[in-house]
């Protein structure tokens, strides 16, 4: 019995004892795991396989909920044509950044890595969170705003050439100068306000078949949406958004929207076929120093069918757009282009250009095809069909518009101009991308290409010799000899 | 510290002249050489060399698969053996302190270990003296984490391999150990709150994966690998002793 009970106080001495080590450990990996205990030291010769000091300075200004999530999915085929790189070595690049910015965040920001190898259900949980749609890399978000990065922000690619079988290769890229202008922007606290103009008959920002959808993006690109009357009630807004436009500006709103104008403030007019004319003229004459305006109609183009081109239908209507019709030329639309996206525009009046003044450039961001034609009204309502009354080529569907010099408050006045009002509603999941493109442009926040970096890529090009003598090294030299010294020891033991 | 001392050459020289050893250090060369060669004849790393580090030593079987394996192997004969053909109770009598006695064939086993790797680091001089242009920062930082992963991984063996005879059971019991320290955080990873949180700070293979292997040396994860070396070699040392106790 003694001796039972001695064996049992000294089994509980040692699993005492082993309790104590193991909180002992907790604690000193939580201690050590603390942000001002947990350095990193960079062993490259650069000094660029971490963060910058500018980066992890932004990082540290963000609030305590931050968060930082980044989805690795090789989601264009074409950068994975003739075996290329670009997802491994970008995808290298953005865990190593990510878990850097972890570190010297000083724990106020969460990373986490979501990629094809990650639980479905914790992968899906993650894009419905954040809300995140293909192409986009990084979400950081803080304080209930938050900014996208996306892959072609990240990386300056050279595609792959079929004609050649060259693959696509990474020339440049700017994770960490991207990753710091995204901390800096959020850190700043400074979310441009959006007033979208709900006075004149259009749809609201809270109805979901309206405008709902418009709001929710705008606040994802960190905008503040807000609901105005008219011009007039838009004193402290950065940005002023019309979809359609029921009736003309009272006296009131047109000598706000004039002043507006005149202060080069941003705005992004969207005047569907409905729109009223009035508004329309109104809208004319309120854009014709900017070089732009609208015209009357609904723009139409023959289907493509196998029984040749089809017209009289209502889809005649609906414009598919591909990457060769938007302006190669602008930062609106250059991104588009080299994401090869696709936009549909249902139901849209011609933009025009004015004769304007020298002050402000216009460039087509979106065209139709060249035998579109403007649908005129018939007596018997729309047709869907080319007749004598209409003319056929090629029409603008969006135009922008900019200072060629910044003003007196070194505003770009910029403008875009888009005839169709239906694709920032019910049509907005057509041509998110384009909306989203414009809103950054109009916020002075298009693409920035600054600092774009070199991967150091050390490329190895054995000839056949040299490769065959590392693969028979290190297969049959490297363990054979070492098989036959264990053989050898055997042999001596033996005797 | 002369017994010490003593003790740690004496089990060294015996796993130096072990051909049980060597075989299995023949064996982890030709895995690790083969893997060595599928590696650098794909297209990505003949693009980029500085992406075999992190296919070596980050997320590539040998961390998954390999690692978790060969450590347990080379501890079983250190204290399962022992206790099986009965030299444990003469050690355990000898004038040396129990912790030496545990420190001595850790510190033998990471030695030896050292080995195992001075193989791998032959694959990267032999490439290097091909004309291969390796970025040292990225080799030798994750070389650092795969060691530092080995020497815990000696020290769950060692673990394993002090709680019966049986040679399978020490062996296998150690690396499943370690097979759960390293799937387990992986599971978790992803999950939302302090569930989640535990499983990032303790997920090796990210630690050797988006630190060591990119040329960054993180303090916790040395921290992290050092701590729960000398939590399961103070366990270790806490079953030897209530060996004496509870044998």
């Amino acid at each position: 019995m003694g001796a039972m009970s001695r064996r049992l106080r000294l089994g509980l001495l040692t699993m005492f004892a082993a309790a104590c080590a193991i909180t002992f450990t907790v604690l000193l990996l939580y201690t050590f795991s603390r942000p001002g205990l947990r350095v990193r030291i960079d062993l490259s010769s650069t000094g660029t396989a971490g963060l910058s000091d500018r980066t992890v300075t932004a990082l540290n200004q963000l609030p305590e909920d931050s968060r930082l999530t980044a989805f690795l999915f090789p989601e264009d085929d074409s950068f994975r044509w003739f075996n290329s790189n670009v997802y491994p070595q970008a995808f290298d690049r953005i865990t190593s950044l990510m878990e850097d910015a972890r570190v010297q965040s000083g724990g106020k920001l969460q990373t986490l890595v979501v990629d094809i190898n990650s639980p479905m259900v914790a992968r899906e949980r993650e894009i419905n969170r954040s809300a995140r749609k293909p192409g986009e890399a990084i979400i950081l978000e803080s304080g209930g705003h938050r900014r996208v990065i996306t892959f072609e922000d990240l990386f300056q690619i050279l595609r792959a050439n079929v004609n050649d079988n060259t693959p696509a290769r990474i020339q440049l890229e700017r994770v960490d100068a991207a990753l710091g202008d995204a901390a800096v922007a959020l850190a700043s606290g400074t979310t441009l306000k959006a007033g979208i103009v709900t006075g004149y008959g259009q749809a609201s920002p809270t109805d979901p078949n309206g405008l709902l959808g418009l709001s929710q993006l705008l606040v994802r690109d960190n905008w503040e949406p807000v609901e105005i009357e008219g011009p007039a009630d838009a004193d402290d807004c950065d940005l002023l958004i019309f979809v359609d436009q029921k009736q003309p500006f009272l006296p009131s709103d047109l000598s706000a929207m004039e002043t507006w104008l005149a202060e080069d403030k941003a705005v992004l007019v969207a005047l569907g076929p409905n729109a009223s004319p009035a508004a329309a003229q109104q809208w004319n004459q309120l854009l014709k120093d900017r070089g732009t305006g609208f015209e009357p109609g609904l723009l139409c183009e023959p289907i493509r069918s196998a029984n040749g081109m089809v017209e009289g239908r209502s889809d005649c209507a609906k414009l598919e757009l591909n990457s060769e019709r938007f302006s190669g030329q602008h930062p609106i639309t250059i991104p588009l282009i080299e994401d090869n996206r696709l936009l549909l525009v249902i139901g849209a009046r011609p933009v025009i250009f004015q004769s304007g003044t020298n002050d402000f450039t216009q460039e087509r961001l979106l065209r139709t095809d060249p035998l579109a034609w403007a649908d005129s009204q018939d007596p018997n309502g729309l047709v869907f069909s080319y007749d004598k009354n209409e003319e056929r080529g090629i029409r603008s569907i969006a135009v922008a518009s900019e200072r060629w010099a910044p003003g007196e408050e070194g505003r770009m006045g910029r403008i875009v101009a888009l005839g169709s009002s239906a694709s920032l509603g019910p049509g907005l999941d057509f041509n998110r991308d384009f909306i989203t493109s414009s809103l950054q442009w109009l916020g002075g926040d298009e693409r920035q290409a600054s600092g774009l970096i070199g991967l150091g890529e050390r490329p190895f090009r054995p000839d056949r010799a040299s490769l065959a003598r590392i693969n028979n090294m290190s297969v049959y030299g490297i363990p054979g000899v070492t098989l036959l010294i264990g053989l050898w020891i055997f042999w001596r033991r033996k005797r | 510290m002369r017994a010490f001392v003593a003790l740690w050459r004496r089990e060294v020289f015996s796993m130096m002249v072990s051909p049980f050893a060597f075989v299995l250090l023949g064996v982890w060369f030709l895995l690790n050489g083969m893997l060595f060669v599928v590696a650098l004849n794909t297209q990505q790393v003949m693009d980029d060399l500085r992406l075999l580090p992190p296919f070596l030593f980050g997320s590539g079987m040998l961390v998954w698969l390999l690692l978790p394996a060969f450590p347990p192997l080379l501890c079983i004969r250190l204290f399962a053996e022992e206790h099986r053909v009965g030299t444990l109770e003469p050690l355990l009598t000898a004038p040396i302190r129990d912790f030496a006695v545990v420190l001595a064939k850790y510190l033998a086993a990471c030695v030896f270990f050292l080995l195992f790797w001075g193989g791998v680091l032959l694959l990267f001089l032999l490439l290097h003296w091909h004309g291969g242009d390796l970025d040292w920062a990225r080799v030798l930082g994750g070389m650092t984490g795969a060691i530092l992963t080995s020497f815990l991984f000696l020290a769950t063996g060692l673990w394993a391999s002090s709680w019966s005879s049986n040679l399978v059971l020490g062996a296998g019991g150690g690396a499943a150990l370690n097979y759960l320290l390293l799937f387990v955080p992986a599971l978790f990873e992803l999950n939302e709150g302090a569930l989640g949180a535990v499983a990032r700070s303790m997920h090796l293979p990210n630690f050797l994966d988006r630190g060591f292997s990119a040329g960054l040396l993180d303090s916790y994860a040395l921290v992290y690998m050092l701590g729960l070396s000398a939590l399961f070699l103070f366990l270790t040392w806490m079953r030897l002793v209530s060996r004496r106790w509870v044998p």
